[in-house]
């Protein structure tokens, strides 16, 4: 069986930010200390996605998430690496370039309010798209488009006409995705597209997107800290920390078998209705201020098992089972040297660690 | 139909919905300034017409008539309504015309402050880097000046250059141009701070994902949402604008006497003050004050009144 | 039977509508449920329920044009409806304390942790600086902020976003109040720190003693964290009792939909279940039960009166499936 071609390749990506509040010169720096002021939000990562396949990508807040997001869609220019789509690099592409592929490639975003221009009716955040790539369309075949596009997502025609201050979350999401499907893409972005929403209205789109995907074999890249809906949705799961992945693999390995630290913390940390939290793999502390020339494990001051490795050398992504890599250094070799004293110990120490300095 | 044609129409439809009427009739205060402001609109552009002398022409200027009282006081002449000036002009039409000037060089003045401003001040917020350095810059360095100064020093050489008489043909544009030169950067100052603020919303992003050019972003997505505190600058500075020309008028190196504005009459009025012919500086005046006052409360009603979440009330 | 700390009765919040001609619709449509001492109450709807609203009104802190129409809130044996201001001034903070929603605006940016929380302590007690500045260092020691001493001199900005929320728990608790009000605490956090959070206010509820009334959207957050669960919808509670009942065996349709719409109760791949439709708005209600439009079960009652609370101290539900035909007079 001839393996489903890459959709999305991205290849040793690394993207760094000037901290806030530094003080900007318009002069160059000379100086070194100007690195010490970024922040590295993507550190080095790798990531490919299959055509017709739904990858979600689990991380925090301050992981680099909606980095990524970004970077993929074309939004930023990364500092190292390559993104490619079909083939072709897109992550160096001037605007005018771009624009064959930004409609193939369209993005939801988290908040569904502040995603929609507040002065245009549904419709018009409808018909303009379409208008926009298609000015030789005629007005009313451009506005039976739109409402075809919302019966699709679900939304009643009689609400075109509304503003967005005038929907409720869940109807305003839906909107977002009609937007990013006027375009007709093949390949959807979306960053936590239910963070926003009440539970009972992010099984309407979790439905809503599956459905879309099956219709229109759509290949979607679905950033959320949900793992409840990210196992129902995902075919493929990678757990993202310091921009960087720490592991990757099929939906059913990483709930039932998962091996970096962090992705058992994330899982046991995971609200559940009918089991009792599980605090076995807490970690500890905050997410820390992202210092970015810290050499090692980025997980090092949290990770209740660390030991000395962590703290020097940064792990490599190692393929454990096939499809299933892991960057850890105890899931590498488990037999490490010289481990650290108990994990009760570090988790008493821990709560009075002060992880920002 | 292209995109931007559908953004016209839309705009269109959005206004109709948004029952500005209505609005109006519920705020009593907006609704009486909006017909006192109406109607010396109308009079101005009807005052050709309506008046009842020329103030512009010396030939029906007798100096007999002059000093004479308004109608209600004794001594007054039933052909000169509000009374005469010191040459024997009628106030009345004076005032008129006054009215129909100063609104004119209000209009143009802040049409054109508002364009420059806008236009330099959205470039500068939305591309930022060192178009929007130096623009700033250069909205800084004029804001650092006074604009009434600067205003009067280059009238007062511009008619020292171009003599008395060629002055005051020319005076009208004149004053548009530099007192629509002088206030541009409050405008770009604004809205370069509203524009950082809206350019980081997921809005904007998802217009860039679905392929618009920067020029559609900025004018069609930018620019709508944040216009309304700019819209309420322009407003007070009509108000503003007129009275400057006014006090440039009451300096003399505004509109001249031939062609008189409010300010210029208040001017030329002053020196009768003291001797008890109040009516030539203090109705011109009056009328100042109503134009002045109705303009602001119309602004003030209408910047919260085009606020897009006061649709959508009624269905 | 110890009297509730918190009894609210028959409670209606209206807004005042912005066209003169307009009648004022409820919100709040007759809310009645009690609150013990040192319980964790979980009070469970989707936006628009009228959740927020609720714990607002229990505290009077409306921040628009809200006002109860009809109905009483009592705490500790006072009318909260009938208070002045000033005395109701006594009570937020001191007696009830807030922890609300956004970590990100629930500080004041320009005031350093020390300064807020001082100035908290300061305005209901008084005691001097000193032992003030040690009630704060105590409380933040509770809610494990690490180096506390530190963390006083420091600004909002400068703290993570579950330090802050935990900063903002550690001002609620600062006057040790016999009730505390968590609307939405961790919506804005991430997993790892929604979990902490939870687990130290489930803690401290414990160990202080303090009620706990927590609203959220999530069951499944509050499944093991409260000891009762309130489900509201339309602005009325629809059901209530001890948690682990509820949840195991829920009587309303509306809970048994908010539980099968949770994506673990589907296997993966296959569609998840969801409540049709939408929540009614208040301007929609009437005289018939404000879920008929998305119930499976509704029938020809459902349209024609609405269905009421039985009394009772258990797991009740308001709904017409549930009360027992009436039994018909032998001929």
């Amino acid at each position: 069986m001839t393996p489903t071609p890459n959709l999305l390749k991205i290849s040793n990506l690394h993207k760094s930010y000037q901290a806030p509040n530094q003080p900007r010169h318009w002069w160059p720096s000379l100086s070194n200390t100007a690195s010490a002021s970024q922040i590295k939000a993507i550190n080095g990562l790798n990531l490919s996605i299959a055509k017709g396949e739904t990858l979600c990508v689990v991380g925090e807040s301050g992981c680099g998430k909606s980095t990524l997001a970004r970077l993929v869609m074309g939004l930023e220019q990364p500092d190292q690496g390559h993104i490619s789509y079909q083939g072709n690099n897109i992550s160096s592409l001037k605007h005018k370039q771009r624009q064959d592929y930004r409609q193939r490639m369209q993005m939801v975003f988290q908040d569904p309010y502040t995603a929609l221009n507040p002065r245009l009716t549904v419709l018009h955040a409808l018909v303009e798209p379409l208008l926009y790539h298609q000015p030789q369309l005629n007005r009313q075949n451009a506005i039976d488009q739109a409402m075809a596009q919302l019966l699709a997502v679900g939304i009643d025609p009689a609400l075109a006409q509304r503003f967005p201050h005038q929907l409720s979350g869940g109807q305003r999401q839906r909107i977002n995705i009609a937007r990013a499907l006027m375009v007709q893409p093949e390949f959807i972005v979306a960053d936590e597209p239910l963070s926003a929403l009440d539970v009972s209205i992010q099984a309407q789109i979790l439905n809503l997107l599956a459905q879309l995907q099956q219709r229109q074999q759509l290949t979607f890249l679905i950033f959320s800290h949900n793992l409840a809906a990210v196992e129902h949705m995902a075919d493929r799961v990678a757990v993202m920390y310091e921009g960087q992945i720490c592991e990757i693999a099929s939906r059913e390995k990483i709930f039932n078998h998962p091996q970096h630290p962090y992705t058992k913390a994330l899982l046991a940390a995971s609200p559940q209705i009918y089991q009792a939290p599980n605090a076995h793999h807490k970690l500890v502390g905050d997410v820390p201020n992202r210092i970015p020339t810290q050499q090692g494990c980025s997980l090092q001051d949290r990770c209740p098992k660390a030991f000395e490795t962590c703290r020097h050398q940064t792990p490599k992504s190692i393929e454990m089972t096939t499809g299933h890599w892991v960057a850890c250094h105890l899931v590498a070799d488990p037999t490490s040297t010289d481990p650290i004293p108990d994990t009760q110990v570090k988790l008493e120490k821990g709560n009075h660690h002060d992880p920002s300095h | 139909m292209n995109a931007a044609k559908y953004h016209g129409h839309h705009v269109w439809r959005r206004f109709r919905r948004q029952q500005l009427w209505r609005q109006l009739k519920a705020n009593k205060t907006a609704f009486v300034s909006a017909i006192v402001l109406l109607s010396l609109g109308i009079l101005a552009l009807l005052t050709p017409w309506i008046s009842p002398f020329d103030p512009t022409n010396m030939q029906q200027q007798n100096i007999m008539d002059a000093e004479l009282p308004p109608f209600w006081q004794q001594g007054h002449d039933h052909r000169f309504l509000l009374g005469t000036d010191g040459l024997g002009r009628d106030l009345l039409s004076s005032i008129l015309y006054g009215l129909k000037n100063s609104l004119w060089i209000g209009f143009w003045a802040v049409l054109l402050q508002f364009t420059l401003g806008t236009s330099l001040g959205l470039c500068a917020g939305y591309f930022g880097g060192w178009a929007e350095r130096l623009i700033m810059s250069l909205a800084d360095f004029q804001l650092t000046f006074s604009s009434l100064m600067l205003a009067i020093l280059t009238l007062a050489i511009t008619r020292a250059a171009m003599g008395a008489h060629d002055y005051h043909m020319w005076s009208p544009w004149l004053l548009v141009l530099v007192l629509g030169l002088a206030d541009w950067p409050q405008y770009a100052r604004t809205l370069r701070a509203s524009v950082l603020a809206e350019k980081h919303k997921d809005y904007i992003a998802a217009a860039h994902v679905l392929g618009y050019r920067s020029k559609h972003i900025m004018v069609f997505h930018i620019l709508p949402n944040t216009l309304s505190p700019l819209l309420v600058i322009a407003t007070l500075q009509i108000a503003h604008v007129i009275l400057a020309e006014a006090a440039l008028s009451f300096l003399d190196i505004g509109m001249p006497y031939a062609n008189p504005s409010l300010g210029g009459l208040m001017g030329a009025g002053f020196e009768y003050m003291f001797s008890g012919i109040w009516w030539i500086a203090l109705l011109p005046g009056l009328a100042l004050l109503t134009l002045l006052l109705s303009i602001n409360l119309v602004a003030d009603w209408l910047r919260d009144a085009l606020d897009p979440k006061n649709l959508g009330h009624r269905p | 039977m110890t009297s509730p700390l918190l009894q609210v009765t028959d409670l209606h919040v209206n807004f005042i509508s912005r066209w003169p001609n307009e009648p004022n619709i409820d919100v709040l449509r007759g809310v009645c449920f009690e609150l013990y001492r040192g319980e964790r109450v979980a009070l469970v709807g989707e936006s628009g329920a009228g959740k927020s609203l609720l714990a607002t009104s229990i505290i009077q802190l409306f921040d628009s044009s809200a006002r109860i129409r009809q109905g009483q809130v009592t705490f500790e044996g006072k009318q909260l409806t009938q208070l002045k201001p000033k005395q109701l001034r006594q009570i937020r903070g001191r007696r009830i304390g807030m922890v609300f929603q956004d970590p990100m605006t629930n500080l004041n940016p320009s005031l350093t942790l020390e300064q807020q929380l001082l100035e908290c302590i300061l305005s209901h007690r008084s005691i001097s600086r000193a032992e003030a500045r040690l009630v704060a260092l105590h409380k933040l020691r509770q809610v494990h902020i690490p180096a506390p001493e530190a963390r006083l001199q420091q600004y909002p900005h400068q703290l993570s976003a579950g330090q802050r929320q935990r900063a903002t728990i550690a001002m609620a608790l600062a006057l040790e109040p016999a009730l505390i009000i968590a609307d939405e605490p961790t919506s804005a956090l991430d997993v790892t720190m929604q979990a902490e959070v939870m687990s130290l206010l489930t803690h401290l509820c414990h160990n202080n003693g303090v009620a706990l009334l927590l609203i959220t959207h999530d069951l499944s957050l509050v499944a093991h964290a409260s000891d009762r669960c309130l489900i509201m919808y339309a602005g009325k509670i629809v059901e209530q009792g001890p948690t682990s009942v509820l949840i195991n065996d829920a009587q309303h349709p509306y809970t048994q939909g908010l539980i099968k719409a949770l994506p673990q109760m589907s296997s993966p791949g296959q569609p998840l279940f969801q409540i049709p439709g939408q929540m009614p708005v208040a301007q929609e209600l009437g005289n018939h039960c404000a879920f008929a439009t998305r119930c499976e079960f509704a029938h020809d009652k459902c349209w024609q009166q609405t269905p009421t609370m039985p009394t009772g101290n258990g797991h009740r539900a308001s709904c017409h499936l549930l009360t027992p035909a009436p039994a018909r007079a032998e001929r």
